[in-house]
């Protein structure tokens, strides 16, 4: 079921939120806990049945992990629960890529797996291995079972985040109680945050794909031209695509009250690359910088160890996206680009800013090469390609500016005409400029205006509701 | 995230309202013109005209899926085949019972998944006719729409999610097509007419403009448009690809099958280099046998003898099919296999 789906919208979405409020007005607040936490798993079934009880084991082995830590902490007990985490991580996300990669380098044949990917497994196994760690340092108090399953399991961010931190959510769920409210001025940022959202999933992220599936799908064929603008596309689709799902996911979690974390914050228009990570899926970020760079040394510990913490971090957490080589050199350029952007900040030179910002944008994008390429052969021609090493050609539009330009000619394209480029600088521009959704958000007052653009967006969302197509980040 | 501006609730309240009254007032009106006018012709409540359908891939496997010993032969490719008479065809090939399952921007896959259907669905599949059409090698599909969107048996999918996505599709493009395709009918002045039994189009509103002016026809249709110049192209390699497992499928399932390249208006041969032309021929060659090349024919390359740059008039369509039966050096593209015969 997505989010962008009639069946979510117009079925799943409007029973949940009745039965919500039906639960929270004429029973109490554990049957709403448990309404809510009956829906989200059939929310879950709906994409798999099958891996709904690895959920259920996944949740109830670390509840009771938890319980016990809470208690008692125990380094041994706590190393034990987050490894069988990041086993089951392990063994559904990169059981395939480890055998695989075996077979190549000793000319074996150990059979694949061919496991399907338990959808929002990445996500739901880093909520609850931060759960464990601060159960361990004595920073959780115990929300009962239904909670905590509800915490893991709520419907919103289950799929494909906000990584949710225990200490976001607990304690709004345990303020659901009889005759349980939410402000009409909560339900209406909701409503904001989900129809802005869904506008630019379906309207602008999907109408992007065009321009960045033909030309990853055959790297070797594209132009200088298409590279570039299949690359930008790819840059906006996935901010565009990544980010509506956020918010719709804090949307929707406004429509019961609970306010989900903010994941983007205007990422392009990060100052370094170390501000961009701190724009772009901010959940994550705060998740490794506090369960993984910092446990590891951080910058504390000197320059060598704080170069070497960021390369770690990112590289795994490159891995975590997914389970391929191009993904662990994406977080390594990351990890570089870190490493870099500190070390230089150490010498105090400082750059322009409209410099530091151009570089950090182009940096951002062309590591998204390898984050959408096919594999590190693709990714590398791609770049070849943009650094004009395999001939500089433009669309026949630009046909004029081609002939005056040594060396540049011009080919029809199969897949642009030239005004694709356009569309693509303005969405830059846009995006560079504007203010995003959540500062939107915030300073929404209950006119007409307002309501004429958002119902505006919402028009304009289900005119594009053609056919659904998955969010982009369901693959992690 | 929390609002800057506090402001009562109770005008909070009315905002929600409003919005979501917006929000489903506009949902019911798409939903009472998907199901009443249905433009692409998936729910068949109301009657409104017969001659129109956006949705080919639909249209055509439902008529065939509910008269599966009705055709044994098909005419098969993208839109440039959608004038062909599958009379003649049936005519010129006595035995065979022709239909017209070309469907607009269909390429090999679009064949290949409705004939694998059709066949999974108890129709036989003696012959099949295709005319090849470079454009399909060189623009991408447009997966997104709903016009290109198959008949759930061939996809699979549950025929309740067919229908509900068709209730909640955006369609007012379609619709208004639709309602003044019908308001023409009714005036006895329609524009096209697209026959379910034959699946064959007939554009009989350009063919009226046509007879009644061709000089200002031509000119209203050809004459802004620039001379194109011509530019190296790259041909998209999965297409080549796709054509090789439609031609394998055909040979393995014992097919009797005649390929063919269509004629090209001038304006869109000029348009291509000629060394890519000829790369082309010598791909689909490769993968197909010999094949009837009318590309560059001299008699139909004129704009007389098309409605657009694409797409030729029926008269070029009844010419080359005879040219292509009557011809004594066709040859169907057949592998040396044992036919199957129909038992």
């Amino acid at each position: 079921m997505l989010f962008n789906s009639p069946v979510f919208l117009l079925m799943f979405l409007p029973l949940t939120i009745a039965g919500f409020y039906w639960c929270t007005r004429y029973r109490d607040s554990r049957i709403a806990i448990l309404w809510l936490l009956a829906a989200s798993l059939v929310f879950y079934a709906a994409w798999d049945w099958r891996y709904l009880a690895l959920l259920g084991a996944s949740i109830g082995v670390n509840y009771l992990f938890g319980q016990r830590l809470r208690r008692q902490p125990h380094r041994g007990l706590l190393a034990a629960g987050v490894g069988f985490n990041l086993a089951l991580i392990a063994y559904y996300k990169y059981a395939d890529f480890f055998l695989a990669n075996l077979n190549t380098a000793t000319g074996g044949s150990i059979p694949l797996l061919a496991l399907a990917l338990p959808l929002g497994i990445s996500f739901f196994t880093f909520q609850q291995i931060a759960y464990l760690v601060d159960a361990h340092r004595g920073e959780v108090s115990d929300g009962g079972f239904a909670r905590y399953a509800l915490f893991v399991a709520f419907f919103p961010q289950l799929i494909a985040g906000p990584i949710v931190h225990h200490s976001d959510v607990m304690p709004q769920l345990k303020r659901i109680v009889r005759n349980y409210r939410v402000g009409s001025n909560v339900v209406a940022q909701g409503l904001f945050f989900l129809l802005v959202g869904l506008f630019k999933k379906v309207v602008i992220a999907d109408s992007l794909a065009p321009w960045v599936d033909p030309v990853f799908a055959a790297a070797g064929d594209a132009t200088f031209f298409e590279a570039w603008v299949g690359t930008l596309a790819y840059s906006l689709q996935l901010y565009f695509d990544f980010s509506a799902y956020s918010e719709m996911a804090i949307g929707l979690g406004l429509l019961f009250g609970i306010r989900l974390p903010i994941n983007f914050n205007s990422p392009y228009q990060a100052t370094t690359i170390a501000d961009f990570w701190r724009r772009w899926h901010m959940t994550l970020g705060r998740f490794l910088r506090a369960y993984l760079y910092i446990p590891i040394g951080g910058n504390r510990r000197g320059l060598a160890r704080t170069l070497a913490a960021l390369t770690v971090t990112m590289l795994l957490g490159g891995l975590w996206h997914g389970a391929g080589w191009q993904f662990l050199a994406w977080g390594g350029l990351h990890g570089l680009f870190l490493a870099t952007a500190y070390a230089w900040s150490l010498g105090k030179i400082r750059l322009p800013l409209p410099l530091s910002r151009g570089l950090t944008l182009l940096a951002v994008c062309w590591a998204w090469v390898l984050f959408r390429a096919a594999n590190i052969d693709d990714a590398t021609t791609l770049w070849a390609t943009m650094l004009g090493m395999n001939g500089v050609e433009l669309p026949v539009l630009f046909a004029s500016v081609a002939d005056f330009l040594p060396g540049v000619s011009s080919v029809a394209s199969s897949h642009f005409t030239g005004i694709e480029f356009v569309a693509v600088v303005a969405l830059f521009y846009w995006v560079l400029t504007q203010p995003n959704v959540a500062e939107r958000a915030a300073t929404i007052v209950p006119t007409r205006r307002w309501a004429g653009a958002v119902s505006a967006a919402a028009i304009a969302a289900m005119v594009y509701l053609g056919q659904p197509s998955a969010f982009l980040y369901f693959e992690f | 995230m929390e609002l800057t501006h506090p402001v009562p609730a109770d005008k909070w309240n009315l905002w929600n309202r409003v919005v979501l009254a917006v929000v489903f007032v506009w949902l019911i009106i798409t939903v009472a013109t998907n199901a009443i006018v249905d433009p692409y012709y998936v729910f068949r409540l109301v009657p409104l005209g017969k001659g129109y359908t956006p949705n080919e891939r639909n249209a055509k496997l439902e008529y065939l899926l509910a008269h599966p010993r009705s055709h044994d032969a098909f005419l098969i490719g993208s839109s440039r085949m959608g004038v062909y008479n599958p009379a003649q065809a049936s005519a010129l090939r006595p035995g065979r019972h022709y239909y017209n399952l070309s469907v607009f921007g269909g390429d090999a896959v679009d064949s290949l998944v409705m004939l694998k259907t059709l066949k999974a669905q108890g129709v036989t599949i003696r012959e099949v006719v295709m005319g090849v059409d470079p454009g399909t090698f060189l623009h991408p599909r447009s997966a997104a729409d709903p016009s290109y969107r198959h008949h759930p048996v061939v996809t699979g999918e549950p025929r309740w999610r067919f229908l509900v996505d068709h209730l909640l599709v955006s369609s007012f493009y379609h619709s208004i097509s639709k309602l003044e395709h019908f308001a023409l009918e009714t005036t006895s002045t329609p524009v096209l007419n697209f026959d379910f039994t034959t699946g064959q189009w007939q554009l009989v509103g350009r063919e009226r403009r046509i007879r009644a002016d061709p000089a200002g026809y031509r000119h209203e249709v050809f004459g802004s448009r620039p001379i194109p110049q011509a530019h190296p192209v790259r041909w998209l390699e999965p297409r080549f690809e796709e054509f090789r497992a439609l031609v394998s499928w055909l040979h393995a399932n014992h097919v009797e099958v005649y390929f063919f390249l269509h004629p090209l208006n001038w304006r869109e041969r000029k348009a291509l280099e000629p060394s890519a032309l000829d790369e082309f021929v010598r791909r689909i060659e490769g993968i197909a046998g010999p094949v009837k090349n009318y590309l560059g024919k001299p008699e139909w390359r004129d704009d007389k003898h098309f409605y657009d740059p694409k797409h030729y008039r029926p008269y070029v369509a009844e010419a080359l099919l005879r040219q292509l039966w009557l011809d004594p050096s066709t040859r169907p593209v057949q592998a040396t296999t044992r036919r199957k015969t129909i038992g």
